[in-house]
């Protein structure tokens, strides 16, 4: 289960995929809410360390939230130009809620997982997703989630991730993506397929 | 590692092998002790395990509709086929609104999503039958450039740049104002605590909400600045109904005719009644009527006529004015071809006027302004008046023109001349359902005291037109701009994409971009357009598939009926109803606006609309009807959702003008024979005496009948203004017209003309005027026009991705003779050429009437099936804000795939290079929209957007 203010580093290492997709997944829900840019502005070099590179670059507390409430729109809301971060787009099948988002829901069904009834956010968004995967870790079904990454997220992170590459004005984005995207391959090589 | 897990690390920063676990660890601990897991993401939840997929407990679910079994509702053809899932597909009956027609359609439902959508078999006007349009439905809902979430500018009005609100944060904003990109905007609560509710102007375009919309900004607001989006197609058409037949609404009994004539409108493509006119012109055909086609262009209409005649555009008038000339003179066998005794009985002339004023329109004349043979008017008249039933239909090409309403008025003239009025395969006026209001006929009477007598800025009818029944909405940025009518304060759009649908797309967006001009600007829409990007605030609207109305068509089976508007599913991410953003904006302004709204929700309201009908009819003895035209036995409210349709009529209704009324304890007007009800009209005793019917404003308000030979019949009942309720051949709102329009047209017609054609004008018959514009027209220029194609609508299908597949470029129709003429010899099919606008400017509208862009360029096709003296481009075409499918800009993602197909199926996106940067120009893949160069210029008389009218120029490019 995840850990909250848990100072065993062994628990919290063991914790850690987990609540390590949770915050992904929070990165890529929705823009970042003032407690989040908080801690990520108190925790920059650590943050930088975890990333490899510093994802706020010339952000400062003033005027970081704006702006990534801008970018996130500009990458993934739109109105133009925008990637809607769903596997059934990304993927390529023109639509929301395309046959993908019906394969994803079908795995969430077997693996006893459904939508929250308040969520309108779709299955297969990217924050979702990874969602998904932490709830597998967090009652140690690993291989579940391997199949499940490879199946589903790691088939169209690339697209996402290029996209986000070639549109993004800020560091932010496409630092957290690259973090996720090598995490995802570290913990889910292909033979776990 | 799969090529698709590999990381390519552009951008630059140092991975060793294990960077990925030294993250999930760092970032797990990170966030651990930083943040705590409780405040992470968790949009899942545990639920009992699935044994055997597929079962369903995830999806958006809707509650409150039928989820009848597909077997009760579906047609013979699908019946109980199994859904793709394996789950059970749930039919939902709702009503189509991808166009205007509002066919009854069923969603499926299936793991809740909609699978597909299909004609609802209960529905009278479309009776299971639907269109491709209504078909690619299904894409609004999973357009992926869909509006899902509240969205606030915080650049420069139209620069592009945008952040998401929430919907709370959103409606807080539009209620209570607040500072948007550095700039402080009032809210609506301050404007309606001011004394001047009007600065709210509210714009519609289909929106089909029209009762809960009134409610809010006229009755509880205060407000009557509002705009529509009549003018752009038919206002002219509506204002040539209300002269003579007083409904604004014709409805062709096409199955029936013996004989059609078609003017104009493409009903087996696109037309105010699409789906459900089409299939009754071919059951016609079937029955071997004869269908006859005046059109600029061999139109899929045309071609499945027996004649198609190419008109010259803005000519149809002078045809009509000639077929009647011979319908009133011409014999069959020995009888004449027009109906004496409805001419005598319900119009206001004699046949011995008439063909006094038609004698100067001989079938000699028609070809002189027209270049149709006389012979051929002639015959097709003689046609169309000896084998009745017959009828005339006609659209938008008919009436897009300077001469629009007077084109409509005579056709009308001509119909009635012919005895086809009222009568089974002859022309009706429209007969639709009728279902009490919960707002106005509840909410509004049981707090009268707080409602509000709506005050308007006089925007929306232009400045010095005759009659805009129907308003005149391509001029409002303009009237806007000029500013001494008042500017709204807060200008709020509900689907209606106004900078792109009327002309001169360059002027909109520079006036809606002007934050002097209108200092908040929000729109509601279902998907991005180009007036939404130059919006202050966006709000999500829910498409027409998640969300509740009324509704209500003409009945094309000539029996009353009212259909449902219900969710097939729950609206997407934090889209939301407009009747539901209505409730929110009243909780938030509070006060009587509050307390004029009592339901909760647009689904509350909706149902309290059939339970009032159903108190009404058990009070007065009328009775909803099950669609096997048996009176209903069960709960209408629950037979609705799950049916779809309720019946106010178990009969087809015919002549209806000749049913017989009471006067009983009402006014008869001795001048006209109206019998009406002055108190009904808010007119005063004093008016009554002085003014009479016609002179009290509003009299028509109170209308009962007509009484004519001492009895009173229903009569040609008026809608918009004091007609009497006979069949106004002369009308008496025309002659006052004729001053202005003679002042447009007197430098174009000859020396010989000019003085018989003002003496017409001022008679208050159909008369004849030309296109004034259209007079100087050199042998060098075209008249360019506009049409609509059979997969898309006007401007809102282009987000739906099986219909752009299927259209997606407008390649500009040329005729080849014309081509090698005014392009060369060489000319090709598919070459680039450009199209100058080379419109002269009328007096009235110097300055003004010229368009800011004047050229676009386009592929043309040469093709016989255009008139000469044309050029067509369709519309559809050339979006620059609407979404990736719309503009055909793809969004890119790794290894060239366009972020809505894989590589190697998106056929149109292969084709050439991406949409065009300057939206003027031609794209391989989007085409171009002809508005840039159409002047916004009203119809003197109507207001009516003159799509049809354009002089051009080419040249090859
Ligand atoms: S004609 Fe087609 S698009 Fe129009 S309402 Fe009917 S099905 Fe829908």
């Amino acid at each position: 289960m995840a850990a909250e203010n848990n100072s065993s580093s062994a628990q919290a290492t063991d914790s850690a995929l987990p609540t390590a997709l949770r915050l992904l997944a929070s990165v890529f829900a929705r823009e970042a809410d003032q407690p989040l840019l908080d801690q990520f502005i108190a925790r920059r070099d650590e943050l930088t360390d975890v990333l490899g590179r510093d994802p706020l670059g010339a952000l400062t507390a003033d005027n970081a939230l704006e702006a990534l409430a801008v970018e996130y729109c500009h990458l993934f809301i739109g109105p133009k130009g925008h990637l809607p971060p769903v596997e059934s787009i990304v993927l390529g099948e023109g639509q929301l809620w395309g046959p993908s988002t019906e394969a994803v829901v079908e795995f969430y069904e077997r693996c006893g997982i459904a939508s929250r009834s308040d969520e309108r956010t779709f299955p297969d968004h990217i924050s979702m997703e990874l969602d998904c995967l932490a709830m597998l870790e967090e009652t140690d079904r690993h291989a579940e989630a391997g199949n499940f990454a490879h199946l589903h997220l790691l088939r169209w992170l690339p697209g996402l991730l290029a996209h986000v590459q070639a549109n993004a004005s800020l560091a932010f984005y496409p630092a957290w993506l690259e973090g996720l995207q090598a995490t995802l391959a570290d913990e889910y090589p292909q033979t776990d397929k | 590692m799969t090529k698709d897990t590999k990381i390519t690390n552009p951008a630059g920063n140092k991975h060793d092998e294990d960077v990925g676990r030294r993250v999930a660890v760092k970032a797990g601990l990170l966030a651990a002790v930083g943040i705590g897991s409780g405040a992470l993401f968790h949009g899942l939840t545990s639920v009992a395990r699935a044994d055997k997929a597929p079962r369903s407990t995830s999806g958006p679910k809707t509650q409150g509709q039928a989820d009848p079994d597909i077997g009760e509702l579906a047609r013979a053809d699908v019946d109980g086929y199994a859904g793709r899932t394996g789950e059970k597909r749930v039919g939902v009956p709702t009503t189509c609104m991808q166009c205007i027609a509002a066919c009854g359609v069923i969603g499926y439902r299936e793991k809740g999503r909609i699978v597909k959508i299909e004609g609802n078999p209960h529905c009278p006007n479309n009776r299971g039958m639907i269109c491709a349009k209504g078909q690619a439905g299904v894409n609004q809902v999973y357009d992926p450039d869909r509006l899902l979430y509240p969205l606030v500018r915080t650049g420069k009005r139209g620069e592009g740049k945008w952040k998401r609100l929430s919907m709370k944060d959103a409606l807080d904003l539009l209620a209570f104002g607040g500072e948007i990109a550095g700039r402080k905007v009032d809210g609506l609560k301050t404007i309606y605590e001011s004394d001047k509710p009007q600065e709210f102007m509210f714009h519609y375009g289909r929106s089909r909400i029209k009762n809960a919309m009134n409610h809010f900004q006229k009755t509880a607001f205060g407000s009557g600045t509002q705009g529509n989006h009549t003018s752009i197609c038919e206002t002219a058409k509506w204002l040539g109904n209300e002269l003579t037949m007083g409904k604004h609404y014709d409805v062709n009994d096409a199955a029936y005719s013996k004989y059609i004539l078609i003017f104009g409108a493409n009903v087996l493509e696109a037309h105010t009644s699409h789906s459900y006119i089409a299939q009754r012109v071919i059951e016609a055909k079937a029955a071997r009527a004869k269908i006859v086609t005046f059109d600029v262009r061999l139109s899929n209409t045309a071609a499945k006529s027996d004649e198609w005649v190419p008109v010259l555009p803005g000519t149809d008038l002078a045809i009509i004015l000639a077929m009647t000339n011979v319908l009133l003179n011409e014999t069959v066998n020995g009888k004449v071809l027009y109906d004496e005794a409805f001419i005598t009985k319900w119009s206001n002339v004699t046949i011995e006027e008439l063909k006094a004023h038609y004698a100067r329109y001989t079938p000699e004349w028609g070809e002189s302004e027209s270049g149709v043979p006389a012979d051929t008017i002639k015959r097709l008249a003689i046609e169309y008046g000896s084998n009745k039933p017959s009828s005339i239909i006609t659209y938008r090409g008919f009436v897009g023109h300077y001469n629009g309403a007077q084109a409509e008025w005579a056709s009308k003239t001509l119909d009635a001349l012919a005895g086809n009025f009222n009568v089974k395969g002859g022309i009706t006026t429209k007969l639709g359902g009728k279902c009490k209001d919960g707002y106005n006929d509840k909410a509004a009477k049981d707090h009268a005291d707080l409602t509000r007598k709506a005050v308007k800025f006089k925007i929306s009818d232009g400045d010095d037109l005759h009659m805009p029944t129907h308003h005149s909405c391509q001029w409002i940025h303009e009237m806007i701009a000029e500013g001494s009518h008042g500017r709204p304060k807060i200008y709020m759009t509900y689907v209606y994409n106004g900078a792109y649908t009327t002309g001169d797309c360059q002027r909109n967006r520079e006036i809606l971009c002007n934050e002097e001009y209108i200092p908040f600007i929000v729109a509601v829409d279902v998907a991005m357009s180009e007036t939404a990007a130059c919006a202050d605030l966006i709000l999500p609207d829910a498409t027409y598939l998640e969300r509740w109305a009324m509704e209500s068509a003409a009945s094309y089976a000539q029996k009353k009926f009212v259909q449902i508007r219900q969710p097939v599913v729950k609206p997407l991410g934090e889209s939301m109803d407009m009747q539901d953003i209505f409730i929110q904006l009243a909780r938030r302004i509070g006060g009587g606006i509050n307390t004029l709204h009592p339901y909760d929700t647009a689904e509350k309201y909706v149902r309290t609309c059939v339970e009032l009908q159903t108190a009404d009819n058990a009070k007065s003895g009328k009775m909803f009807y099950d669609s096997n035209d048996q009176p209903l036995k069960s709960d209408p409210w629950e037979y609705f959702k799950r049916y779809g349709v309720l019946l106010q009529g178990n009969k087809p209704s015919y002549n209806t003008h000749a049913k017989a009324v009471s006067a009983e304890g009402k006014t008869v007007d001795a001048k006209t024979g109206v019998v009406w009800d002055p108190h009904k009209a808010h007119v005063s005793d004093t008016d009554v005496a002085s003014k009479g019917y016609t002179g009290s404003k509003n009299a028509y308000k109170g209308y009962v009948g007509q009484q004519i030979d001492g009895k009173t019949y229903a009569g040609f009942k008026p809608d918009k203004f004091n007609k009497s309720g006979r069949f106004e051949i002369r009308s008496g709102f025309m002659p006052s017209a004729a001053e202005k329009v003679m002042a447009d047209i007197k430098d174009f017609l000859t020396p010989e003309e000019a003085p018989w054609v003002a003496e017409h004008l001022k008679s208050g018959l159909p008369s004849w005027v030309p296109v004034p514009e259209h007079r100087k027209r050199t042998d060098k220029q075209l008249v360019m026009i506009s049409f609509k194609v059979n997969v898309q609508i006007h401007s809102r299908s282009q987000n739906c991705k099986w219909l752009q597949e299927v259209y997606h470029t407008n390649p500009a129709w040329l005729n080849p003779a014309t081509a090698r003429k005014m392009l060369g010899k060489g000319v090709k099919e598919g070459d680039l050429i450009r199209i100058k606008s080379e419109m002269p400017e009328l007096p009235w509208r110097k300055g003004k009437g010229s368009t800011s862009v004047s050229e676009i360029t386009a592929r043309v096709h040469l093709t016989e099936a255009i008139h000469p003296d044309a050029i067509a481009v369709s519309y559809h075409c050339g979006h620059w804000a609407y979404g990736r499918y719309a503009s055909g800009n793809p969004v890119e993602v790794e290894g060239g795939n366009t972020g809505a197909e894989p590589a190697g199926e998106n056929i149109w996106w292969q084709e050439g290079n991406k949409a065009a940067k300057d939206p003027t120009q031609w794209s391989e893949v989007a085409g171009v929209h002809p508005n840039w160069i159409i002047p916004n210029t009203p119809a003197r008389v109507s207001g009516q957007f003159r799509s049809n009218d354009t002089i051009v120029s080419i040249a090859k490019a």
